[in-house]
């Protein structure tokens, strides 16, 4: 999979719907939201009131020749700027609180969906993709929040106060000094258009390029073997001077915007200075209104300035919602049914006319039948890809029957809970899968009902807790800590120990393929013994060597049971077991 | 910081534009500079009951100078940018030049995917460094400059003073930039420990449902997002004093000349257009006082990013040989004299002492177990390890001293992982092409490996795009067209390393059968699992944990009753199962 394609397409930047769907999650936060917007009001406030006290302070103690009220002003002043600044950052964190607060139960609940939907969705769509969903994604949300919604509106409220604030103290001045300001206005709009174009057209070449420069890497052998250096440097080239010729021009759009909107603020400054000079000479404006309007015409056009830059991070955290949003839509497929049934444990297993396929084209088990007696091993045979490891994966109800039944102490397990069905099993699994945590942790898995000598007497069982003595800290090891690597049969004989510790009524043993040291093997074989007596058992046997044990073999061939009974029975037959048999212990299989 | 200096090759390729364009911004911020003077001369005169004509070619003047730093900003801006935008360009194609003559075994050392990704985000940290940095350095620099030279003009103890509390904004830039850098760090990591368990995750899907494990994993997740959401805050926080600390500040410049400004006004020492006009270049300062700070985070951001590249391009490139650019004619002689071969210091070696030879026109089966070596064969013969000296000899020469691009335009070859271009059938073809190929040769390509019958059902026949890695391909489909991608490259010795493995076992024999007329006077080995062509072919070699333990005739060795020959009888076995490997 190539992360750097299929993501760098954009949307609109914003879509009503998806708004909407957004707020939903910051709702929650509705206070936090209201001191937000509390601390942002205040900030622009004390902003405002700046440069009024500036006017005050020029046309009052400056201007009548009051030099012992000029140290109160000035305070005032410096007491609005402190104001400023500690609500610029009270503003600053509170909305960063809504926003990791929000983004929080969001990544939560996309990843605590991802755990409840079925094993088909993982198939069909690749882990990076996933990945890309709970991490970028979501900090585009983010996004969405602090710099977009939140600024805006900031920039918004500012532009507005100002407004008001300038007509108020003159609003003849106003309107000439901020004449400039549909241009303005119009230059940013204008702006947006082409640099969303070219912002577009740049994240386009600039993922052609890295997917380009991906697929040489990786193919990068390729490439050499068929001395194809040269042609393939050269299109890189291209491409690079392509994305290259495209960011030029967003420089020099860029480059336009900028000076544009200085140099119309500077029209402004340059009207002030005309009109307002006049007024004064006229005697119909005072030097400190004059001042305090070229303070706040200064402050004019930064966030109207800023307001353009808004716009592309909106647009992205559109897209990232949109696709969260779907992720988030996407059926949980197997769950319970309303009124699940709990029978009581016989470790009986039925398989009635089972079909499935993965794809719902090509069958993997096809009409597939067999009762698994309670306290009966069964071990089940066939080639690679014969549908050995569905069978497994359809008893857990990991994936649902294309048709015909399943039962597991004789109630179908559609009608259970799938979570409380899964329980009921034992499972030891081909690669053992270690959790994060000690290696106590990972016998009890999270059980409350195992305790610690439970454990204990399990490692006794299978032999493991020999290797688990030698470990540094003894069952509180991490078993992800460096120094504490597990073998491959030390894992096994985990794996085992978790089992045993379960005690549950099915086994369900997908026997490991990986080779072991003998002391090891000999362990691994003691264990395997104590782990089957007296239990349903299922075993998905890969190697051969160990089915002995077992009351019947099921011979599974391009899924369906082709052959069925004891290991005498079935080498008598002479058929597809015997050939898989010689096989194996002829030599070794071929490659795989 | 040091590694920056490795951009300085780059940066004198863009010398005249750097100088030109940083010429061109310092016109601009000079131009600048004038319109607060020109301010404070009209304010004066206002004072002094100005003429109305004055006050209006003021205004005129400061539009006039607006225009002219307008003009100059943007001729500066797109000089100085596209300078960098050039840097970025070269460093980029040196870069994949220099990935392009790195040794397999150096990509053997990189995670799949990790390359890409460093790559890609280190040119980023450089470009951002050489574009904004440059121009910000350039802009505010200069800003800064003519600014407190303009304030110094006016009143040298106010410029003075008032700069007391604008250097604080640096302070406070340079003591935040920093501990956010650092902050951001840590959640950068924190990010990454999220996607770790995620992955974990997501790929261990199926034991995590087999064994109930949802709440638990639901649990730790939410204690690293827990975590994250606080490394975030804590930054906000930093963030937060930062710009509120600016703020500040800035402000407190405006309050310093508001006070002395307006105690010297009251005294008669200070003009009102004074007041304006400091104000102004107080309002000017502000970025560069802020860009300051950020500039330096640049560089030192930049700095790890170039460290990271350099650190590639001083990888050295794969050796290659000295024989003359044309080397010996191509005759497809293969010999192996002895070869004893390790991937790596301490690693077992793959290959033992193997001999063997390969006349010209001949078809040789390579067989034995996985891991047995038989693709480290192949691998050696396209030089994508070197060998010991005097070990491999193609048409007489040792392959030490031969060019890798001479050998490799000799030899066509499809290996087992087959990669394919996110690109048309035709293009994947004429990729193994030593030059031009006209349309009659690709066509014949295709119809050797049988990809051309595939072909005709697709709605853009032989112009059809095949998706990333070959993704609307069959298996089958993409062994064959990698197949013809190698026959295109008219080759003197073929090499199949499993290469119809997913193509049913009658069709590989026919395909193959097609071949021997083509392949006429020309050598190919191959390696396969299935009965037919192993025993169709001129000789066997078989390979056992990197030792050849058997050569010869197929029918001699089957007589032989040997190692070849129990091979043979358990691929019969297998091959009677219907496991031939082959998806239907």
């Amino acid at each position: 999979m190539n992360p750097w394609h299929e993501e760098e397409v954009l949307g609109k930047a914003y879509d009503a719907r998806l708004m909407r769907r957004f707020l939903g999650y910051v709702r929650p936060h509705a206070p936090w939201v209201a001191v937000a917007f509390a601390t942002l009001f205040a900030r622009i406030a004390f902003d405002l009131a700046t440069a009024l006290i500036l006017q005050k302070t020029i046309d009052g103690p400056i201007l009548r020749n009051q030099p012992d009220q000029l140290p109160f002003w000035c305070a005032l002043f410096a007491a609005a700027v402190l104001g400023m600044a500690v609500f610029e950052y009270a503003e600053l964190y509170v909305t960063n609180l809504v926003g990791q607060r929000t983004i929080f139960d969001i990544r939560m609940k996309v990843f605590a969906h991802l755990q409840r939907l079925p094993l088909s969705f993982y198939d069909r769509n690749p882990v990076g993709r996933l990945m890309i969903r709970v991490t970028n994604d979501v900090e585009n949300l983010n996004e969405l929040f602090t710099s977009g919604l939140v600024a805006f509106l900031s920039d918004v409220f500012l532009i507005l106060g100002t407004l008001g604030l300038m007509f108020a103290l003159s609003w003849k001045l106003a309107l000439v000094t901020l004449a400039p300001a549909p241009l303005t206005a119009a230059a940013v709009l204008l702006f947006r258009l082409v640099a969303r174009a070219q912002y577009r057209d740049l994240r386009v070449k600039i993922a052609r390029l890295n997917a380009y420069l991906n697929e040489s890497v990786t193919g990068m052998r390729t490439i050499q073997m068929f001395t194809r250096e040269e042609s393939v440097f050269r299109r890189f080239r291209d491409m690079a001077d392509r994305y290259r010729q495209a960011s030029n021009r967003a420089v020099v759009t860029y480059s336009i915007f900028f000076p544009t909107v200085d140099f119309l603020s500077a029209a402004s400054g340059a009207i002030l200075l005309g009109y307002g000079g006049l007024s004064i000479l006229e005697g119909q404006l005072s030097f400190g209104t004059f001042l305090a309007f070229w303070y706040l015409a200064q402050k004019f056009f930064h966030p109207v300035r800023d307001l353009a830059e808004k716009y592309n991070i909106l647009q992205a955290a559109m897209a990232s919602s949109e696709r969260i949003f779907s992720l988030l839509d996407a059926p949980v497929g197997i769950t319970a049914p309303a009124e699940p049934i709990r029978p009581p444990p016989t470790g009986e297993i039925v398989f009635d006319r089972v079909r499935f396929s993965y794809d719902g084209r090509t069958p993997v088990l096809n009409d597939v039948s067999t009762r698994v007696r309670p306290g009966e091993s069964v071990a089940i045979v066939g080639i690679t890809g014969a549908g050995k490891t569905t069978i497994a994966n359809l008893l857990l109800r990991l994936y649902d029957v294309a048709g015909g039944r399943i039962l597991v102490d004789g109630v179908d397990v559609r009608e259970r809970d799938p979570l409380e069905l899964r329980r009921r099993f034992g499972l030891v699994l081909q690669d053992v899968f270690l959790f994060a945590g000690s290696v106590e942790d990972n016998i009890r898995l999270g059980d409350g009902n195992i305790d610690r000598a439970r454990i204990e007497a399990a490692s006794r069982a299978t032999g493991a807790d020999r290797f688990v003595g030698r470990l540094p800290r003894g069952y509180a090891t991490d078993v992800r800590e460096r120094g504490s690597a597990l073998s491959a049969g030390e894992r096994q004989l985990l794996a085992f120990t978790r089992a045993l510790a379960f005690d549950p009524a099915i086994l369900i043993l997908d026997e490991a393929t990986s080779s072991v040291d003998s002391e090891s093997e000999a362990l691994i074989q003691e264990a395997l013994r104590k782990l089957l007596a007296g239990r349903t058992s299922l075993v998905i046997a890969h190697r051969l060597s160990t089915i002995r044990h077992v009351d019947r073999i099921l011979v599974i061939h391009h899924g369906r049971i082709a052959e069925s009974g004891t290991h005498e029975e079935l080498l008598r037959k002479g058929e597809l077991y015997s050939k898989l048999y010689r096989l194996q212990f002829e030599g070794i299989a071929k490659s795989q | 910081m040091k590694h920056l200096r490795r951009l300085k090759p780059y940066l004198a390729r863009v010398q005249r534009s750097l100088l030109g364009g940083l010429a061109v911004v310092a016109l601009g911020a000079a131009a600048g500079m004038v319109s607060p003077l020109l301010i404070k001369r009209a304010i004066e005169e206002l004072e002094r009951g100005a003429r109305r004509e004055f006050i209006l070619y003021s205004a005129l003047a400061v539009v006039a100078f607006a225009v002219i730093r307008g003009l100059f900003t943007f001729a500066g801006r797109t000089i100085l940018l596209a300078a960098a935008r050039g840097v970025e360009f070269d460093l980029r194609c040196d870069l994949f030049r220099h990935l392009e003559r790195l040794p397999a075994r150096w990509y053997d050392r990189q995670r799949s995917g990790d390359v890409t990704s460093r790559v890609i985000n280190d040119l980023e940290g450089v470009r951002v460094l050489v574009g904004s940095g440059i121009m910000s350095l350039a802009s505010t620099g200069l800003t800064f400059l003519f600014s407190m030279t303009g304030m110094c003009i006016l009143d040298l103890k106010l410029a003075l003073i008032a700069f007391v509390p604008l250097s604080m904004v640096s302070l406070v830039t340079a003591l935040t930039g920093p501990l956010m850098h650092r902050k951001s760090l840590a959640i950068q990591d924190q990010l990454a420990t999220l996607s770790t368990i995620a992955q974990e995750n997501f790929s261990g899907a199926r034991v995590i449902k087999a064994f109930v494990q949802e709440e638990r994993e639901i649990g730790r997740f939410r204690e690293e997002c827990a975590e994250y959401r606080k490394r975030n805050l804590s930054l906000a926080r930093v963030r937060g004093l930062a710009f509120g600390g600016m703020t500040l500040f800035m402000e407190a410049a405006v309050i310093v000349t508001l006070y002395f400004g307006g105690t010297g006004i009251i005294e008669g020492t200070f003009t009102k257009g004074n007041l304006a006009a400091f104000t102004t270049y107080q309002f000017m300062l502000v970025w560069p006082m802020i860009g300051l700070g950020w500039v330096f985070h640049l560089a030192q951001r930049g700095a790890a990013c170039m460290g990271r590249i350099a650190e590639i391009l001083d990888e050295p490139p794969a050796a290659n040989g000295e024989a003359p650019p044309a080397g010996p004619p191509a005759t497809g002689r293969v010999e192996f004299r002895g070869l004893t071969f390790s991937y790596g210091d301490g690693r077992e070696p793959a290959l033992r002492n193997v001999s063997f030879t390969v006349e010209p026109g001949r078809r040789v089966a390579l067989v034995g177990r996985t891991g047995s070596g038989k693709s480290t064969v192949l691998a050696i013969l396209l030089k994508l390890y070197d060998p010991p000296r005097g070990t491999v000899f193609i048409d007489g020469v040792d392959v030490v001293d031969l060019r890798a691009g001479i050998l490799r335009s000799r030899i066509g070859a499809v290996p087992q992982d087959i990669f394919l271009f996110s690109d048309t059938l035709r293009a994947n073809i004429e990729f193994g092409a030593r030059g031009e190929l006209s349309a009659e040769d690709v066509e014949r390509a295709a119809r050797f490996s049988r990809i051309a019958t595939d072909a005709v059902r697709f709605p853009d026949k032989l112009d059809q795009m095949i998706g990333e890695r070959g993704v609307t391909l069959s298996g089958g489909q993409k062994q064959r067209l990698a197949l013809a991608r190698a026959i295109a490259r008219d080759p003197a010795l073929l090499l199949l390393d499993d290469a119809l493995s997913s193509v049913d076992a009658h069709t590989e024999q026919e395909i193959l059968a097609d071949l021997r007329g083509f392949m006429k006077g020309r050598t190919s080995i191959l390696v396969t699992h299935r009965m037919a062509p192993i025993l169709d072919a001129d000789a066997v070699v078989v390979l056992d944990e990197g030792r050849v333990v058997e050569v010869g005739r197929p029918d001699e060795l089957l007589r032989r009753g040997g190692w070849f020959a129990a091979m043979c009888e358990r691929q019969r076995l297998a091959e009677e199962l219907g496991e031939d490997g082959a998806t239907p």
